[in-house]
């Protein structure tokens, strides 16, 4: 240390001298400190089995650990040289990448996201997660961004095999269905034809429980669809109230034991998959059946929203605890009942419903009280229709929307 | 002259369940489990070609197209029959004449038959 200055001191006072040395003695140290922290950091990076990175605050990457070196067969100065999105990220990959990538250099908020980087030696694309992190001072000013990527690959490729293995499989369980359903059906016909009503009839409870078995393997087809992203939708534009009334009379040939009121109208037009939406609705009222045994109709209320059209069935069962009302939209859940007993299914619809709804810019929720009963709604975004094809019937009238 | 109607699927139990059908129906039937035997008709043309869009070795809807495409079968109505949700997509797509969801409806199957023979 230097000396202490003091004004009643007879030593010339030279202020800037001290300063300059407890600076640099203090510069000194930052720096030793610095470089202390540098290396402790890239020991532990290397030490990782992710790839490490930083990256300024503009996003541009200055540093890379050791695990990248390994992977894309680059030295430290080919890494910085290169553009390491462009080079190793799959073509496929690189919209997604691009977007979160810069929507977080934006707005400074974490970064999450999955593709597929080419391995540099043996030219294999391998998928990785990717997170990243900002860096802050004291005052919340961004510093540095921290990530890593970490090696997904064995657990997409078992996702990928399970995926293929539950297609195939569904595909392969209809086959033999198929078959059943219409051996079934021509036994009952022929029974029928010779005047054997009672066995006909056995044959037609046999051909209901067919269908049941049938749901199930859509069901699961949908799940593996949904999870692999390959959920494919067929948007039509079509009369929202008619094809509700339609859906419902075909609803009212299977359901025997509720009666299936409709209650209001929307006088609009959507543009969705008819066929998903109808299965919504078929999920939506078997379950008001299946939950409300002991009750005898189920209402679907039909409400023109603003711009969108609100469709909600109502049933007059159990009910879902608050605690349970989130969680019902998640894969394989299931409602217990009064007795905690359970219903049947797979605990799917109402994911695979969700799911339907939400790629159709619609909203599914619900509304329930115990040993009340449930009403479950959808939205969707109504659609105008071009002024040619404006005009419907309504009650004898036309009028114009 | 009853109508001759066509089957092409590679599993044994829908042929042999479809061709009783038909037959109880009083319609004529020849059936194949094997795609070639489809594109390649030439003699006995059938006046409907009922056929699964998956059949091994085979893309069902190439020979669609094919079958669509060729004088003599062009104007055979055909109708595939799939587990394929997609099933309606491929038919336009393809030009069949019309489509059946697997497992379908034994009375859904003759209307359609008996819709696409009218036609």
């Amino acid at each position: 240390m230097t000396q202490k200055t003091s004004s009643t001191s007879n030593a010339p006072f030279k202020p800037s001298d001290d300063l300059n040395a407890l600076l640099e003695d203090y510069t000194s140290k930052l720096e030793q400190k610095i470089a202390y922290e540098s290396q402790f950091f890239r020991l532990v990076a290397d030490s990782l089995p992710q790839m490490v990175w930083t990256a300024q605050p503009d996003g541009v990457i200055d540093y890379y650990n050791k695990q990248w070196h390994e992977f894309t067969g680059l030295n430290d100065e080919e890494l910085m040289n290169n553009h390491i999105l462009r080079k190793f990220v799959h073509p496929d990959d690189m919209d997604h990448t691009l977007k979160s990538w810069r929507k977080s250099i934006q707005t400074g908020e974490p970064m999450e996201f999955e593709h597929r980087m080419r391995n540099g030696k043996t030219g294999e694309y391998v998928w990785f997660l990717v997170r990243g992190v900002a860096g802050r001072d004291n005052n919340g000013k961004l510093l540095k961004w921290f990530g890593t990527c970490t090696d997904i690959n064995d657990h997409k490729k078992a996702q990928q095999k399970k995926d293929e293995f539950i297609a195939i499989a569904s595909h392969e369980l209809k086959t033999p269905v198929t078959s059943i359903k219409a051996f079934t059906q021509l036994l009952q016909r022929r029974l029928e034809k010779a005047g054997q009503i009672e066995f006909a009839e056995q044959l037609g409870k046999m051909n209901s429980q067919v269908d049941k078995l049938t749901n199930l393997i859509k069901d699961l087809l949908d799940v593996s669809k949904i999870e692999s992203g390959k959920l494919e939708l067929h948007p039509e534009i079509f009369d929202f109230d008619e094809f509700v009334h339609e859906a419902v009379e075909n609803l009212r040939l299977t359901a025997s034991t509720h009666k299936l009121i409709v209650k209001g109208k929307t006088g609009r037009h959507v543009s969705a998959d008819r066929d998903r939406i109808e299965q919504v609705l078929i999920n939506l009222v078997s379950n008001g059946i299946k939950y409300s045994p002991d009750s005898k109709e189920i209402v679907i209320h039909l409400r023109d929203g603003k711009n969108r059209v609100e469709l909600g069935v109502q049933d007059f069962g159990v009910g879902i605890p608050k605690k349970d009302q989130k969680q019902i939209f998640e894969r394989f859940y299931r409602v217990s009942g009064p007795a905690l007993e359970t219903f049947p299914g797979l605990g799917l619809g109402l994911f695979i419903s969700a799911e339907i709804i939400n790629r159709q810019h619609g909203i599914l929720w619900v509304e329930s009280e115990e040993n009340k009963g449930s009403t479950f709604y959808f939205s969707l975004p109504a659609t105008k229709v071009h002024k040619a094809f404006d005009v419907v019937k309504d009650n004898g009238k036309r009028r114009a929307h | 002259m009853p109508k001759h109607i066509m089957v092409a699927d590679d599993d044994a139990a829908i042929v042999e369940v479809v061709t009783m059908v038909l037959e109880d129906e009083g319609y004529k039937v020849s059936s194949t489990g094997n795609g070639a035997t489809v594109r390649d008709l030439k003699d006995d043309l059938p006046d409907l070609i009922l056929m699964d869009i998956w059949m091994s070795g085979m893309d069902g809807s190439e020979i669609v197209k094919y079958l669509k495409s060729q004088a003599h079968t062009k104007k055979i109505p055909i109708i595939i029959f799939s587990a394929n949700r997609d099933c309606e997509a491929i038919a336009k797509k393809t030009g069949a004449d019309g489509w059946l969801k697997k497992p379908f409806d034994i009375d859904e199957l003759l209307q359609k038959i008996a819709g696409s023979l009218k036609k």
